[in-house]
């Protein structure tokens, strides 16, 4: 049981060595530039705040995957939230509905021959719940173990796997809808 | 078949994903950050004092609202009795109108 001591002078190590990822998992699960640079910033902000709560039963990476998760997911929730109330009025409008605002994103790190695909695939990701959106891009773009994922989530190794295979099964079917012959 | 080798291609579009650069910047933003909530610890400790202050005058109030109502009681009266006094109003002749029952 190893404690975390951060001191302010030392961030600048700490984040250079962390933030790459942190930033990298919150870009594929927001898809905007903009809201994954603040989460980077607020979770090495909470991580030296509190920095007590780390109790060295997981490794600081997955700690901070942990932050990280946990904030990505109440501004998805939140997004959710205010397209629900935008959908009645958004279907008057005859707009079409999309699960979060964003469209058309692809990471920046995607290879130039892969970049349709990918936004495809994208696209399809935000028709999946977030918990299994999260599983499916910890595991495909992080590539963290089951264990590891199941630390993140705070949830056990089968339930890992199953959100995994729903995640896999749910997206094909909305790849799917995008082929054309 | 076609189908299915597309959906795989798409699924497997971002396994060679290259992680997308940082920015240096970040790191002092979050030590401005971690300033400012320090900054903000101290006014706090400057706020307990605030408190405190606002705690004797409050104790120093209820000491005079309780010297001021042990001795209201005296004096009020008293002054009511003087001012009816002053005016007149202790003699009771004018309200004796009718003269058979003085």
């Amino acid at each position: 049981m190893s404690k975390l001591q951060l001191k302010a002078a030392d961030l600048g190590a700490f984040m250079q060595e962390h933030q790459g990822r942190i930033y990298n998992a919150a870009l594929n699960l927001l898809q905007n530039q903009q809201e994954a640079e603040e989460i980077t910033q607020d979770v090495f902000l909470d991580a030296y705040n509190k920095q007590q709560s780390f109790k060295g039963d997981a490794s600081i990476s997955t700690w901070l995957y942990r932050i990280a998760v946990n904030k990505c997911i109440d501004i998805l929730r939140k997004k959710q939230r205010r397209l629900q109330w935008q959908q009645p009025f958004k279907w008057m409008a005859g707009e079409t509905l999309l699960p979060t605002a964003a469209t058309d994103f692809v990471h920046p790190g995607i290879v130039a021959e892969n970049k349709e695909k990918a936004a495809i695939l994208y696209k399809a990701l935000l028709h999946l719940p977030v918990n299994q959106r999260t599983a499916y891009l910890l595991h495909d773009t992080e590539h963290l173990s089951y264990k590891e994922i199941s630390e993140v989530l705070e949830t056990s190794i089968p339930a890992v796997e199953s959100l995994l295979f729903r995640a896999r099964q749910n997206l094909r079917k909305s790849i799917e809808h995008y082929y054309k012959d | 078949m076609k189908k299915e080798q597309w959906v795989d291609a798409v699924i497997d579009s971002t396994r060679q994903l290259a992680p997308a650069g940082t920015n240096p910047f970040w790191v002092v933003r979050v030590q401005q950050k971690i300033k400012q909530q320090q900054e903000t610890i101290h006014t706090v400790i400057a706020a307990k004092w605030v408190y405190t202050a606002a705690a004797c005058f409050a104790a120093l109030l209820i000491l005079n609202i309780l010297s001021f109502s042990n001795t209201a009681g005296k004096s009020s009266k008293n002054n009511i009795q003087s001012v009816m006094q002053q005016y007149g109003f202790m003699q009771t002749d004018y309200y004796f109108l009718d003269p058979s029952t003085r």
